[in-house]
């Protein structure tokens, strides 16, 4: 009977540890199949601010890293993940109005052409940008006037309205180059929002492409307004987004070391930590 | 055997069966009592986890990261209506933007002023 005892005691010692092991949550892994996952949007986003529009640049930074659209698309579900370390909108009625520029990886069906109309679904990333200001946000090819990425470079986006235009810049800081700009013409001059993020849009894409690859960085936050810059200092949270159910499969956080204005308080210069939880 | 022996035998069983009855329902309850919930163990990570990822913008030499809040407030579709319209991926598009709905834009803090009307570097 004792011997019994010890078995029954032996396997239960071995499930509990298992189930312990493997339902420990861990970041994404890998991505999954498009057709399984809900079409929704998700976001990591820190956002500023509320006043009339005033803002008149915006500039975030960030470390590519790869990016995992959702796998075996087909034409009617496919993605195409955004980090978008610089955006500014005009305000949140007039839908169409608003400047974007960051990175992406399409994950189109080949056959069924690339995304938004020059984004070629190659494998590789590809810097992006609104080429008008009031396209709602359709991002477009940048390879025309900048590299392409460098997957462990650290980059910092630009946009400023300038005379009648909007200067798109992007700066390779990891090379320790200058920016390379790009002018568009502009149809309105300032906004109200500036917001700095990522987005997926479907549960099964990932910012990443390994298990430690799964999380993102942006980091130097900053608007401008009145000829003034500023970076985005003492906000305590983010914010997650997202179309679809709670829990989302995505997090944010916002982390920082430094207390650049003396206040004691240890969250200047703030990183908005992006991560994507496995499924 | 004889009835005692018996007896003994059976109180013998009895107990081993309470004895793994008992330890099964301590591991069932220690299991569901230290298993960790997943945004506290994604919240608490270790400053190795956002370090490691962060490159050249993160470097390891970076003391201790100290988080100033946990996950952000989730928000559904109810509390944001992040626009759809465009999202037709049959036409082959997919907008970056923009986003609409409560909240945006509300965050407050006290966002430091670049110096020399130029922006901030490290």
């Amino acid at each position: 009977m004792r011997r019994v005892a010890l078995r029954l005691l032996t396997v239960a010692v071995a499930v509990a540890l298992s189930m312990q092991t493997s339902s420990s949550p861990v970041l994404a892994a890998y991505a999954y199949s498009c057709g399984t996952g809900s079409v929704d949007t998700n976001w990591t986003v820190v956002d500023r601010a509320k006043s009339s529009p005033n803002i008149t640049g915006v500039i975030g930074q960030a470390t590519v890293r790869t990016l995992r659209p959702c796998t075996s698309p087909n034409s009617a579900n496919w993605d195409i993940p955004w980090v978008l370390p610089a955006n500014l909108q005009y305000d949140t009625t007039n839908a169409d109005r608003i400047v974007q520029i960051g990175f992406a990886k399409c994950g189109r069906p080949v056959a069924d052409g690339d995304c938004n109309g020059n984004i070629p679904n190659d494998g590789n990333l590809h810097f992006v940008y609104t080429a008008s200001d009031s396209s709602g946000g359709l991002l477009k090819l940048a390879d025309g006037w900048y590299k392409a990425p460098i997957v462990g470079h650290e980059y910092r986006f630009k946009i400023v309205n300038g005379t009648d235009v909007w200067t798109y810049c992007i700066q390779d800081r990891t090379a320790g180059e200058g920016y390379d700009c790009h002018n568009t013409a502009d149809t309105w001059t300032s906004g109200t929002y500036s917001w700095y993020g990522t987005e997926t849009n479907n549960d099964n894409s990932q910012n990443g492409n390994s298990f430690n690859e799964s999380e993102l960085n942006i980091r130097w936050m900053q608007y401008q307004r009145s000829g003034t810059w500023y970076v985005v200092t003492d906000q305590a949270d983010c914010m997650t987004l997202t179309t679809g159910v709670y829990p989302s499969y995505y997090h944010c956080q916002i982390v920082s070391t430094v207390d650049a204005d003396g206040d004691g308080v240890v969250n200047d210069n703030e990183t908005l930590w992006s991560h994507t939880h496995d499924h | 055997m004889t009835t005692s022996t018996r007896a003994r035998a059976a109180s013998g069983s009895t107990r081993s069966l309470l004895f793994v009855a008992l330890l099964m329902g301590a591991l069932l309850v220690a299991f569901v009592f230290t298993r960790p919930h997943a945004s506290m163990a994604v919240n608490s990570g270790s400053p190795q986890q956002v370090v490691s990822d962060g490159g050249a913008a993160m470097p390891a030499a970076l003391p201790p990261v100290a988080p100033v809040a946990s996950d952000g407030p989730e928000r559904d579709a109810s509390s944001n209506d992040k626009l759809n319209a465009g999202r037709d991926r049959s036409s082959g598009v997919i907008t970056g933007g923009p986003m609409t709905g409560a909240g945006l834009g509300e965050k407050s803090g006290k966002d430091r002023a670049c110096p020399g009307n130029t922006e901030c570097e490290p």
